[in-house]
C-alpha cells in the first residue's frame, strides 16, 4: 500500500474520467443526483488540482510513469508550474461553468455532464502529458466531447456551425498525425523530452524534414488556439453553442497555446539549433494580425454572444503575441494574461446567457429592446467585466496588457505592439461600451416587457467578476508565479532530466529508468 | 516499393481533399475517410517497410517490423472510426434541422 | 461656473479651503501638491538627460503644470471673486458646520503634508512602494527645499506661466472659439463611430465568410505554406537502400488507384462512390497483410466493414446523388489544391522512407515477453506500453457513442418509401434462410470472438477486434430476424456496456497502485487451459475486456440506432399511406 499522494499527477484526469464513467453508468438517473455527482467531482478536481500546485510551485517537476515503464518507452505525465497552473485555472473554471449550468441550462439536452467531465479529462491531460502521440489522444478526447457539448441543446444554427467546427478539425487531426508520424520516422520517438535531446544531436540532412514537421504541428495548434487565418471556425462555434458549454470553451482556445508554448520551447528550444527560434516571428505577426481581426469582428458584431466569441480571438491574438516575444517578462506576461481572460471571457459568455433569458424574443442582439428592470445590476457586472476584457485601468486585462508591453520594450516590434494594443483596447472598449448602452438603456417601447433574472443564475458570473478583481489585488504573486513558470520554461534541461533520467519511487525503493521494476514484477 | 507507397499515399490524400472541399456532406464524409487512410497508411510505414518478417516473436530471430507505429495506427483507426461515425449522423442531424445536405446549410 | 461669481463674500469659509486646495493643486510651495509636481518634473529631467530623444518630457510636464495653475487660478477667481452673483435662485450661504469638516481635514493634511512631508507622509509610501514594486523602493527625498534645481524652475516657470495663461484667457477663449466654435464634437464622435462601424462590417463580411470550404481552403492552404517554409533548400531523397517492387504489389496499388478516382469520378452517384471507397479500404488491408501488419489487417477490416454498413445506412436518409453546382473555376482551384496536397504527402513519405532511422522499439521487442508477457508485440504496445493510448481511445469510443445517441434522439428524417429510380423499398421482412442461419451462426462467431480476445496478447487478435466481431454478429441478427424479434432477447440500452467496459478498463489501471506502482501497471501469470492450451494471463486481459465491452457498445448504438429510425419509420409511412388508400 502506498500514499495516495504519490498519484496527484495523474487525479486530475483520473477524476473526471471516473466522474464521467459513473454518470454513463446512471444515465437516465434523476437530474438532482447527476448533478450532485458532478458537481462533487468538479470539488475533487479543485482539491487535486490545488494539490498538485502547491506540489510544484516550488519548482520541482513530477514524472508519473504510466505503467511503471520509464521514459521514453511508456507514456508519462509530467506536472510542472505551467501544467500545473493551466490544470488549477480550468477546475476553476469549471467550477464556476457547473454553477452556471446547474441553474438550467443543462436540462437542454441529455448527457450534458458526461460531455463535461470528459471534456475536463481531456483538458487536463493535454497538459500533463508528456508524450507526442498521448497528446494526440488527449486532444482527440477534447475534441469529441467539445463537438457534443457544442450540439448540446440542438437546433439548426448549432448543427451547422457544428459540422463546421467538426470537419475543420477532423482536417487537424489527420495534420497532427502526418507532423507526429515524420517525427516519429525521423527522430524513432515520442517522448517529448526524447525528441528534444534527438533534435539537439540532429544531422544536418534531416533538418528540412523535421523543420517540415514542426512546422506543419504549429497549423495544427494554431487551429486550436484560434490564431489568424485558423481561426475562421471559432466565432461561429462559440457564438452557436449554448453558453453553458462555452463557459468552458473559454479555455480551449489556451490549449493551443499552451501546446505551442510547450513543444516549441521544450522540443525545439533554444538547444535545436537551426530548429530554434522556429515558430517565434510568426507568432508575433499572426498574434498583431489576430488582434487586428478579432476587433474587426468585436466592432461588427451584431449580438453579444458574436461579440464575446470574438474577444476570445483577440485574448488569443495578445497571447501569443507575447509569446512571440519569448523572453521570460512576455511569456510571464502572456500567462499572466491568458488565465485572466479564460475567467473574464467565460464570465461574459454566463452572463450574455442571462441577459438573452431575460429580453425575451431579443435575446443578446444589440439592438434595442424591452426596458430591464435589472438593468443596472446586469449592466453593472457587464461593465466590471467589460473593463476588464478591455484592458482599461486598474483592472485585470489592463496589468495584463501593460506587462506584455513592457515585454516588448527590448524588441524591435515595440512600436507596432504598442500601437495595435492600445488602439485596439480603445476600439473594444468603443464597441463594448456600445453593446453596454444598447442592451441596458436603450428600450424600445414595443418591445413588451423583460423578465427579472434570477439573481441565483448571476451568482457565478459575479464571483469570476470577484475573482477578475483579486487577480488585480494579488497581481505580484500571481505574476512571480507565472515568472517562475516561465523560466522553468525557457531551462527545458531540467524537465528533460527528470523525464530520462527519473528514478521512480516505488514503496520507498527506487529502480532506475528504462529497467521495469522487475521482469515479472508483483506477480 | 517505398515509391509506390509514397504515390499511393498522395493519391489518397489528393483524392480526399478535392472531395473534402465540395460543398454536400457527403462526399465530404467520403474525403475524411479516404484522407483518414492515407494519415493511416503514412503512420504505418514510419515504421519503414519490411515484407515478409514474422508480426510474432519468435526465439532466434531479429529481424521483425517496427511495432509500435502499427501500434499507433491502430488508436488512430479506432479514434478515427468513432469521428467518422460521429460526423456521419451529424451530417444526418444537419440535414433533418437544416433542410438540405449543404455543408454550409444553404441551397447555393 | 459662468453664473457664479463674488461668492467670497457669501461663503468665507468655503472660500478658503477651496483656495488652499486650489493652490495645492497648482503646486504652490509648501502644500502637498508643490511636492508631487517637483517630483515628477525631476523624473522628467532625469529621463531627458539620461535618453537624448526624451527631451520633449520636460518641456511638455511644464505646460500641464502651467495649464494646471491656470485652471486653479481660474476656479478661483472666477467663482470667489469677479463682480457679485447674477441671478442665483437663493442667496448662497456656508454649508453646516458637519459637512465642511471633512474638507478642513484634507486641506489639513495637504498643508501638514505640504510642510513636514517625510514626518507624516513618508512612513505610508514607504509601505505603498514596497508592495507596488515587490521590493525595496529606489532612491527618493521627501523634502521641501531641494535647493536650485531644474525641477525648481519649472515649477516656478510653471506657477508664472500659468498665471499669464490666465491673464491673457478672453483672447484665448476668442482664439478657441473661431477655430472650434462650429465644431460639435458629439457629431463628430458619432460620425466617426458610424464609419468605424460601416467598415469593420463590410471587413468582417469580407474575412469572417461562414463557409465549410473557404475554411478548408485556407486551413489546407495554411499546412502547404508551412510544408513547403520547412522543406526550402532542403535534399527530399535520402540514402537508405530501398526494397524492390514486384507486380503484385504494383497491381495492388493500380487497384487502389483506380478505387481512389473512382471515389472522386464517381461522387455523384453516391452508391457507387461507396463501393469504390471499400475496395480503397480493402487494398489497405491487404497493404498491412503483405507488410507484415496481421492486426492491423484485422482492424482495419473489420473497421472498414462497420464503416461501410454506416455510411450505407446513412445514404439511405441522404440524397442519393450530388447536384453538380460547382463552377469549373472552383473544381480548378480544388483539383491544384488536391493536387499540392497529395504531392506534399507523397513527397513527405518518399523522404522519411529513404532515410535510415533508429527507434525505440527495439527496446519494445525485446521487453515484450519478460516486461509485458505476450508474443503479439503490438499487442503489448496497446495494452501495456501504452495502454494509456488505447485508454484514452475508447474514451473517445464511449463520448461519439454517447454524442451519436444525443443526436440521434427526436432525429425526424423524411424517410424515402422508394429509392431514387421510383421502385420502392421492400417492405418483406427477414428473409426465412438468412434468418435460420444468422441464428446458427451467431454462437459460432462469439465463439472465434472469444478466441481471437484470449490469444490477442500472444497472437493476432486482440478485445478491439473481438468486439467488432461480436457487433457484427449481433447487428446481423437484427438484420436477419427483424427488431421484434431481436429485441427481446438483447436490449438496446447499451449505455451500461459502454459505462462498465470503461469502468473495467480504469478499474484495472487503478488495480496495481493497490500494490503501490503507478497506474495501469500490469502483472501476467501463466495458465494452463484445456483445449486453448497454455496460457498467459496477464492483468492487463481485464483491460482488454473493457476495450471489448465499448467497442461493442459503440458499434450497436450506432447501428442499431440508426436502422431503427429507418425501419420504425418506414413502417409508420407505410401504414399511413395504405390508411389512405
Amino acid at each position: 500500500m502506498t500514499e495516495l499522494g504519490n498519484h496527484v499527477v495523474i487525479a486530475p484526469i483520473l477524476v473526471p474520467l471516473l466522474t464521467g464513467t459513473l454518470l454513463v453508468l446512471l444515465r437516465g438517473s434523476a437530474t438532482p443526483l447527476r448533478r450532485t455527482i458532478s458537481m462533487l467531482g468538479i470539488q475533487l478536481l479543485l482539491a487535486a488540482s490545488l494539490w498538485l500546485l502547491l506540489q510544484v510551485a516550488n519548482g520541482d517537476l513530477l514524472v508519473y510513469q504510466l505503467g511503471s515503464w520509464a521514459a521514453p518507452y511508456g507514456i508519462v505525465l509530467v506536472a510542472d508550474r505551467l501544467s500545473a497552473a493551466m490544470v488549477m485555472v480550468t477546475s476553476v473554471l469549471a467550477l464556476f461553468a457547473m454553477m452556471h449550468a446547474i441553474q438550467g441550462s443543462d436540462r437542454r439536452g441529455r448527457q450534458y455532464h458526461v460531455l463535461f467531465q470528459f471534456l475536463l479529462m481531456g483538458l487536463n491531460g493535454a497538459f500533463l502529458t508528456g508524450d507526442l502521440f498521448n497528446l494526440f489522444v488527449f486532444f482527440e478526447i477534447l475534441l469529441i466531447a467539445s463537438y457534443g457539448m457544442l450540439l448540446h441543446g440542438g437546433g439548426a444554427a448549432r448543427s451547422k456551425a457544428g459540422l463546421h467546427y467538426v470537419v475543420v478539425n477532423l482536417v487537424g487531426s489527420s495534420l497532427f498525425l502526418f507532423a507526429v508520424g515524420t517525427l516519429y520516422g525521423v527522430l524513432g520517438t515520442l517522448n517529448m523530452a526524447d525528441l528534444a535531446l534527438r533534435i539537439a544531436a540532429l544531422p544536418p540532412e534531416e533538418v528540412g524534414l523535421v523543420r517540415a514537421a514542426a512546422l506543419l504541428l504549429f497549423v495544427v495548434f494554431a487551429l486550436k488556439a484560434a490564431l489568424v487565418p485558423l481561426h475562421l471556425w471559432l466565432p461561429g462555434a462559440y457564438s452557436a453553442a449554448g453558453p453553458a458549454s462555452v463557459a468552458l470553451f473559454a479555455i480551449m482556445t489556451k490549449v493551443g497555446g499552451y501546446s505551442i508554448l510547450r513543444v516549441y520551447s521544450l522540443i525545439f528550444g533554444a538547444e535545436a539549433g537551426p530548429l530554434a527560434n522556429l515558430v517565434e516571428p510568426w507568432l508575433l505577426v499572426l498574434g498583431l494580425l489576430t488582434i487586428v481581426v478579432g476587433t474587426i469582428g468585436v466592432l461588427a458584431s451584431r449580438n453579444l454572444a458574436l461579440l464575446v466569441a470574438y474577444l476570445v480571438v483577440i485574448s488569443s491574438g495578445s497571447i501569443l503575441t507575447a509569446f512571440g516575444l519569448g523572453s521570460q517578462a512576455a511569456l510571464s506576461a502572456g500567462l499572466y494574461y491568458s488565465f485572466q481572460s479564460a475567467l473574464v471571457t467565460a464570465a461574459l459568455f454566463m452572463l450574455t446567457e442571462n441577459v438573452a433569458r431575460t429580453r425575451g424574443a431579443f435575446a443578446d442582439q444589440l439592438r434595442a429592446g424591452p426596458m430591464l428592470p435589472a438593468a443596472n445590476l446586469l449592466g453593472g457586472l457587464f461593465l466590471v467585466l467589460a473593463l476588464a476584457v478591455a484592458g482599461v485601468p486598474p483592472l485585470s486585462g489592463f496589468i495584463g496588457k501593460v506587462l506584455i508591453i513592457q515585454a516588448s520594450f527590448d524588441s524591435q516590434a515595440m512600436a507596432w505592439i504598442m500601437a495595435i494594443l492600445l488602439s485596439t483596447s480603445l476600439l473594444t472598449l468603443m464597441a463594448l461600451a456600445r453593446a453596454g448602452s444598447t442592451l441596458f438603456f436603450k428600450t424600445d417601447t414595443n418591445a413588451g416587457a423583460a423578465t427579472l433574472p434570477d439573481a441565483a443564475n448571476l451568482v457565478p458570473v459575479a464571483a469570476v467578476a470577484g475573482i477578475s478583481l483579486l487577480y488585480v489585488v494579488y497581481a505580484s504573486p500571481i505574476y512571480s508565479y507565472t515568472e517562475a513558470a516561465a523560466a522553468q520554461l525557457l531551462s527545458p534541461a531540467d524537465y528533460i532530466e527528470a523525464v530520462l533520467d527519473g528514478e521512480i519511487l516505488i514503496n520507498g525503493e527506487t529502480t532506475p529508468h528504462g529497467v521495469p521494476p522487475d521482469s515479472g514484477r508483483h506477480d | 516499393m517505398e515509391a509506390l507507397i509514397a504515390l499511393s499515399v498522395g493519391l489518397l490524400t489528393a483524392c480526399g481533399i478535392y472531395l473534402l472541399l465540395r460543398g454536400r456532406t457527403f462526399p465530404v464524409v467520403l474525403g475524411i475517410t479516404l484522407l483518414s487512410y492515407a494519415v493511416n497508411l503514412f503512420l504505418f510505414v514510419m515504421g519503414r517497410l519490411s515484407i515478409g518478417v514474422p508480426a510474432i516473436l519468435e526465439p532466434n530471430r531479429a529481424d521483425y517490423a517496427d511495432p509500435l507505429p502499427q501500434a499507433l495506427v491502430l488508436t488512430a483507426i479506432v479514434i478515427g472510426f468513432g469521428m467518422t461515425a460521429f460526423v456521419v449522423v451529424l451530417a444526418l442531424r444537419a440535414r433533418a434541422d437544416l433542410g438540405n445536405d449543404h455543408v454550409d446549410g444553404r441551397e447555393p | 461656473m459662468r453664473r457664479l461669481a463674488g461668492l467670497w463674500k457669501f461663503m468665507p469659509q468655503t472660500g478658503l479651503l477651496a483656495m488652499i486646495a486650489a493652490a495645492a493643486m497648482a503646486g504652490v510651495p509648501l502644500l502637498n501638491g508643490f511636492l508631487s509636481k517637483e517630483m515628477f518634473f525631476e523624473k522628467t529631467v532625469y529621463m531627458a538627460t539620461f535618453e537624448e530623444s526624451t527631451w520633449l518630457l520636460p518641456v511638455l510636464a511644464t505646460i500641464a503644470g502651467a495649464l494646471a495653475v491656470a485652471y486653479s487660478l481660474r476656479f478661483i477667481h472666477d467663482v470667489f471673486f469677479n463682480g457679485t452673483p447674477t441671478d442665483l435662485p437663493r442667496t448662497p450661504h456656508d454649508p453646516s458646520r458637519w459637512m465642511l469638516v471633512p474638507v478642513e481635514v484634507l486641506v489639513v493634511i495637504c498643508i501638514a503634508v505640504g510642510i513636514l512631508p517625510s514626518l507624516t507622509f513618508g512612513p505610508l509610501l514607504g509601505v505603498a512602494v514596497g508592495a507596488v514594486l515587490q521590493g525595496p523602493a529606489p532612491d527618493y527625498s521627501l523634502k521641501v527645499w531641494h535647493g536650485f534645481t531644474p525641477a525648481l524652475g519649472m515649477s516656478m516657470l510653471a506657477l508664472a506661466g500659468g498665471a499669464l495663461i490666465y491673464a491673457i484667457r478672453q483672447p484665448l477663449f476668442r482664439w478657441h472659439e473661431k477655430l472650434f466654435g462650429r465644431i460639435d464634437a458629439r457629431a463628430l464622435f458619432e460620425g466617426f463611430e458610424r464609419a468605424l462601424l460601416w467598415s469593420s462590417r463590410a471587413l468582417d463580411q469580407l474575412i469572417h465568410r461562414r463557409s465549410l470550404q473557404f475554411m478548408l481552403v485556407v486551413l489546407i492552404s495554411a499546412a502547404l505554406v508551412m510544408l513547403a517554409r520547412g522543406f526550402w533548400g532542403m535534399p527530399i531523397t535520402g540514402s537508405a537502400t530501398l526494397l524492390p517492387i514486384d507486380p503484385v504489389s504494383t497491381s495492388a496499388a493500380i487497384c487502389l488507384a483506380a478505387g481512389a478516382i473512382g471515389t472522386v469520378v464517381w461522387h455523384r452517384q453516391r452508391w457507387t462512390a461507396l463501393v469504390m471507397l471499400s475496395v480503397v479500404g480493402l487494398i489497405i488491408a491487404l497493404a498491412f497483410v503483405k507488410l507484415s501488419a496481421p492486426d492491423l489487417a484485422l482492424t482495419q477490416l473489420s473497421v472498414e466493414m462497420v464503416t461501410i454498413v454506416l455510411l450505407l445506412l446513412a445514404l439511405h436518409f441522404l440524397p442519393k446523388q450530388t447536384p453538380r453546382e460547382s463552377s469549373l473555376p472552383r473544381k480548378l482551384r480544388d483539383l491544384l489544391l488536391a493536387l499540392l496536397g497529395g504531392g506534399a504527402t507523397g513527397l513527405l513519405t518518399w523522404a522519411v522512407l529513404t532515410r535510415p532511422y533508429d527507434s525505440i522499439s527495439g527496446w519494445m521487442l525485446e521487453n515484450s515477453v519478460p516486461g509485458g508477457g505476450g508474443t503479439n508485440v503490438v499487442n503489448v504496445i496497446l495494452v501495456d506500453f501504452r495502454g494509456f493510448d488505447t485508454l484514452g481511445e475508447i474514451t473517445v469510443l464511449a463520448i461519439a457513442a454517447i454524442g451519436i445517441y444525443m443526436m440521434l434522439r427526436d432525429l425526424r428524417l423524411d424517410v424515402p418509401l422508394t429509392d431514387d429510380q421510383g421502385r420502392p423499398w421492400s417492405s418483406d421482412v427477414n428473409p426465412l434462410i438468412l434468418a435460420t442461419f444468422s441464428r446458427l451462426l451467431l454462437p459460432l462467431a462469439l465463439m472465434v470472438a472469444v478466441f481471437i480476445f484470449l490469444r490477442g496478447h500472444n497472437l493476432p487478435g486482440g478485445g478491439f477486434i473481438a468486439g467488432l466481431i461480436i457487433s457484427v454478429a449481433l447487428v446481423m441478427q437484427y438484420l436477419a430476424n427483424g427488431i421484434a424479434w431481436t429485441k427481446l432477447r438483447l436490449s438496446g440500452e447499451l449505455h451500461p456496456l459502454i459505462g462498465l467496459g470503461l469502468l473495467l478498463a480504469t478499474a484495472t489501471g487503478l488495480g496495481s497502485w493497490y500494490f503501490g506502482y503507478p497506474f495501469l501497471t500490469s502483472t501476467h501469470g501463466h495458465l494452463h487451459l484445456p483445449v486453448i492450451g497454455d496460457l498467459e494471463l496477464a492483468s492487463v486481459m481485464l483491460f482488454d475486456l473493457g476495450v471489448m465491452m465499448v467497442v461493442i457498445g459503440i458499434t450497436l448504438v450506432i447501428l442499431i440506432r440508426l436502422g431503427r429510425i429507418g425501419l420504425v419509420q418506414r413502417r409508420v409511412a407505410i401504414d399511413d399511406s395504405d390508411l389512405k388508400r
